[in-house]
């Protein structure tokens, strides 16, 4: 018997060459396509076990009038979301118009008017803000702006609409203005020339004619904003007030679906918590609607390009750019604001984090950093380890899924295929889901159906649905950037598809890889909400990966949560080191940009490039 | 073979990033030690908790093998991770009546009604802060405005309790409420004319907010909130801390450990300096 077993073995073996490796290639395209079906597994699993979680309030109180009606009174029983969903909605529109025309003159600015000299450090800028935790956001904007408003209008409390909307203006200006810049910057040049040769002045050229060829660009960008808008969780939750309120004032303490979850869901039980998970779900009905504007956005605009300018450049509007000659005083005053806009955006990001270090930099000491932390006595070695452990175990799981997921989407699938376009629909929809949403999931899912508790695993595994379709986006962008007659020259050479993938077209890959490990990082580091939901708030050094532990920006809401003088300076301290990580990070890109400079022959940075790239090609998909 | 150099570049980068973490890890590791061993893991009431820091520190520092995790959450979070048996114990700053659970109260703890430090009001009776947390009459024409605490918190459902608000219909409405104590004591630090309530700890060290006196009635002397007066049941504006686990599935021998530890002379000693108020075991 153990002959012939033998035998057979050495009978597969030799029939090699082929067998052996088609099989392989076989197996590996069914594990690609599994990573690739893995977000929409996601996805389902995210929407599933919201819903199910819900249902028991949706039978006892009833859908529509969970939904519409006004009396939020957990101590009766009586749950109805009406003015959250009305607050969420003015708070997400009025930020989204502010912080859209603010990153719209902050993107001409960079595109049209910086200087060169400062145009890399500007850019930085808003790498910088875009980088900055949210909590860090919240806390300056309780410390710093609140008491500036109450002094300003004179009103008691500035809790309210103004104060969160001013900050989540500034929080969503990044997204839009970096969106922005890109769709500005893929306008054709003949638009900028013809419209100069025709007698425009600079400034009538980028108001009258760039602007509005890029519009498709920026209203795919204002739709990110108000996905970020209305996902924002922690940093809303310290401005808003928390009173179940409907927004009729200014200065009126109200609250956000998201900001109802996350004030309550640490002390309620029972129906409470149903209550506030199907406050969840309703928060995930909007976002799937807001995906599916996106995406009905790009299926019904199958023109590609500048199908808006092109329509614009008939007979009658170009009479109107002459109409325009030599008097363009609206656009020379735009020109100016947007000179005061950028101002503004750098001076702003310049207070956060100036605040921020001034008062937490003085509370660092050597100890408080490294030395051993008891309970009564916290130090942030703990969150060292956490942090670490957590950004290791996400990244080993994510990126052999993510890079797999995008080897199929480039090197296997048929291009348009109506697999790809739905794996991309679902991957998009996972990349707008807001970290709170991620925070109950992990809760449900992984501290309770899997029993994990709160742990480091439960957090982790949380954070790899997080980052996945940044590495997805990231690695698909870089492989697409491989040049085909890399491959045909593999294959030609008789390396299989597989060898040519690994070994050909992934290390080109490499840089667009990186930087999707370092954005995956920030992420991680800036989250608070996700996490205290899943690995807990313990202030312990972890023993294992099934312990608790917080990262910084949940140590900092730690901090600040009690109520403690003596803890504040702490909560400071901690937002610093926030701050100098976010530094680090973005160090860190140029430094790994300069790494590949050096090795490459282009003279600009690959990695620089290749963000842009991305967030072009994020352009593209919401214009196509 | 420069593509093999950044591979190999790549992996020592995350090579070390571990070695780092192992290293910064392995500086917090205890010595070994006889006696017991294991963990303890306590989530619950944000109230409780620094209570609990302390006490669970001091176990430690006598046990060098246990460690014990504290997270806070708020008394729902306790009481059902208590109930799922998610954890050792929960902790509950309200009192707990629950066919599954077993309650043991550890402590009682006074409530502060609190004002900012150039408030003019000093003492308030029962009656003014009933009204002016349901009707928003003003005390003595100064404290116009009152914060509470988000539904479900232990610190606020004892306060409804104690003033007799409880199930008053919308007394919330317009009212600022706050998630977690830190936001309260930020709003008053903030502002002349607001009243907030909050554990009595949090007044400790802080100077830009101060306690104000209560009174039960007109006839009633004023009582200032101070451990003194909460042990001598004069400050009337208190509330049980209690432990509460699954009795079903009992408590651990470490566990079992620490609540005697939490009774005995050493952990009496930790609740008394903390400000609370130590009571018989039950």
């Amino acid at each position: 018997m153990a002959k012939t077993n033998i035998g057979e073995k050495r009978n597969f073996f030799s029939k090699e060459g082929f067998a052996n490796v088609f099989n392989r290639e076989n197996i590996a395209k069914a594990i690609f396509i599994a990573f690739a079906a893995f977000s929409i597994l996601a996805v389902f699993a995210i929407v599933f076990f919201i819903l199910y979680q819900s249902i028991p309030v949706f039978q006892e109180i009833g859908f529509f009038k969970f939904v519409f009606s006004s009396v939020w009174k957990p101590s009766a029983d009586e749950y109805g979301v009406l003015p959250m969903i009305v607050t969420s909605i003015v708070l997400t529109v009025l930020s989204v118009v502010i912080g859209g025309v603010l990153a719209v003159f902050t993107a001409v600015f960079m595109v049209y008017y910086c200087p060169a000299w400062l145009k890399k450090i500007y850019s930085q800028v808003i790498n910088l803000l875009a980088g900055i935790p949210s909590i860090v956001f919240g806390y300056f904007g309780l410390k710093l702006l609140k008491p500036l408003l109450q002094d300003m209008f004179v009103v008691r409390s500035a809790y309210g609409l103004l104060l969160s909307t001013i900050v989540l203006s500034i929080m969503i200006l990044p997204t839009i203005a970096s969106i922005a810049k890109n769709s500005l910057e893929s306008v054709p040049m003949q638009y900028y020339e013809g419209s100069l040769a025709l007698g425009n002045t600079k400034n009538q050229t980028v108001f009258k004619v760039m602007l509005p060829a890029a519009r498709n660009g920026i209203v795919a960008g204002m739709i990110l904003g108000i996905g970020r808008a209305v996902g924002e969780t922690m940093a809303v939750q310290f401005l808003l007030g928390g009173s179940v309120s409907y927004p009729i004032s200014f200065f009126l303490p109200i609250r956000s679906l998201t900001s109802n979850i996350v004030q309550e869901f640490g002390y309620a039980e029972g129906l409470h918590k149903q209550a506030l998970i199907a406050t969840g779900f309703i928060l995930l009905l909007f976002i799937l609607i807001i995906n599916l504007c996106l995406w009905f956005v790009k299926k019904n605009n199958a023109v590609a390009g500048n199908s808006f300018f092109t329509r614009k450049i008939k007979e009658g509007e170009t009479e109107k750019y002459h109409d325009y000659k030599k008097t363009g005083t609206v656009q020379d005053v735009l020109w100016i604001i947007s000179y005061i806009v950028a101002a503004f955006v750098a001076a702003m990001l310049v207070t956060v984090v100036l605040y921020i270090l001034i008062k937490g930099l003085p509370n660092l000491s050597w100890h408080f950093l490294f030395g051993k932390s008891t309970n009564a006595n916290v130090t942030l070695a703990p969150a060292f380890v956490t942090t670490g452990y957590i950004i290791l175990i996400s990244l080993v799981i994510a990126l052999p899924l993510g890079i797999g997921a995008a080897i199929f989407l480039n090197e296997y699938a048929k291009r348009g295929s109506k697999f790809v376009k739905v794996v991309r629909l679902f991957i998009d929809t996972l990349a707008g889901v807001p970290s709170i949403l991620f925070g109950l999931f992990g809760a449900i899912f992984f501290g309770s159906v899997l029993d994990m508790g709160y742990s480091i695993l439960g957090g982790s595994l949380t954070m790899v649905l997080m980052i996945l379709p940044t590495i997805i986006r990231s690695t698909e962008q870089s492989l697409s950037e491989v040049p085909d007659s890399m491959r045909e020259a593999s294959l030609a050479l008789g390396a299989g598809k597989l060898r040519t993938i690994f070994l050909v077209v992934l290390p080109q890959a490499l840089p667009g890889i990186i930087t999707a490990i370092i954005l995956s990082m920030g992420r991680i580091i800036g989250e608070s909400a996700a996490l205290i939901f899943t690995a807990g708030s313990s202030v312990k050094m972890p023993k294992s990966v099934m312990s608790q532990g917080s990262t910084f920006a949940v140590l900092m809401y730690n901090f600040m949560s009690e109520g403690l003088s003596s803890k504040v300076p702490l909560a400071y301290a901690t937002g610093a080191v926030l701050i100098i990580l976010v530094l680090i990070l973005n160090i860190a890109v140029t430094l790994v940009e300069r790494f590949f400079n050096n090795k490459s022959a282009s003279k600009k940075g690959k990695i620089r490039k290749f963000i842009d790239k991305l967030r072009k090609k994020e352009v593209e998909n919401a214009e196509n | 073979m420069k593509k093999f150099v950044k591979v190999v570049m790549s992996g020592a980068l995350v090579a070390a990033m571990g070695c780092t973490m192992a290293a910064i890890a392995g500086c917090g590791g205890e010595g070994d030690s006889e006696g017991l061993s294991g963990e303890i893991n306590i989530t619950g009431s944000t109230s409780v908790n620094p209570l609990m820091l302390l006490l669970a520190d001091a176990f430690e520092a006598e046990n060098p093998d246990v460690t014990i995790n504290v997270g806070a959450g708020g008394s729902g979070v306790g009481i059902s991770d208590a109930k799922e048996g998610k954890v050792d114990f929960g902790m509950a700053s309200k009192p707990v009546q629950d066919a599954e659970l077993t309650t043991v109260q550890i402590a009682i703890d006074g409530i502060a009604l609190i004002v900012n430090k150039d408030c003019t009001v000093t003492e308030v009776t029962k009656d003014e802060v009933y009204s002016l947390y349901v009707d928003h009459t003003a005390i003595q024409g100064t404290i116009t405005d009152a914060v509470a605490r988000e539904s479900g918190s232990g610190t606020r459902d004892a306060f409804e309790e104690l003033i007799g608000i409880k199930d008053k219909a919308s007394i919330y409405q317009n009212m600022a409420e706050f998630g977690n104590q830190g936001l309260v004591v930020s709003e008053i630090e903030d502002n002349n004319n607001v009243m907030g309530y909050v554990s009595l700890e949090a007044l400790a060290g802080n100077d830009k907010i101060k306690g104000v006196s209560y009174k039960e009635n007109d006839t009633a002397a004023a009582v200032a909130p101070t451990t003194k007066n909460i042990t001598d049941g004069s400050y009337k504006l208190t509330r049980p801390f209690n432990i509460v686990y699954n009795t079903e599935k009992g408590l651990s021998d470490v566990t079992k450990a620490f609540i005697d530890f939490m009774f005995s002379s050493k952990g009496q000693q930790i609740i008394s300096k903390n400000g609370q108020i130590t009571v018989e075991r039950k």
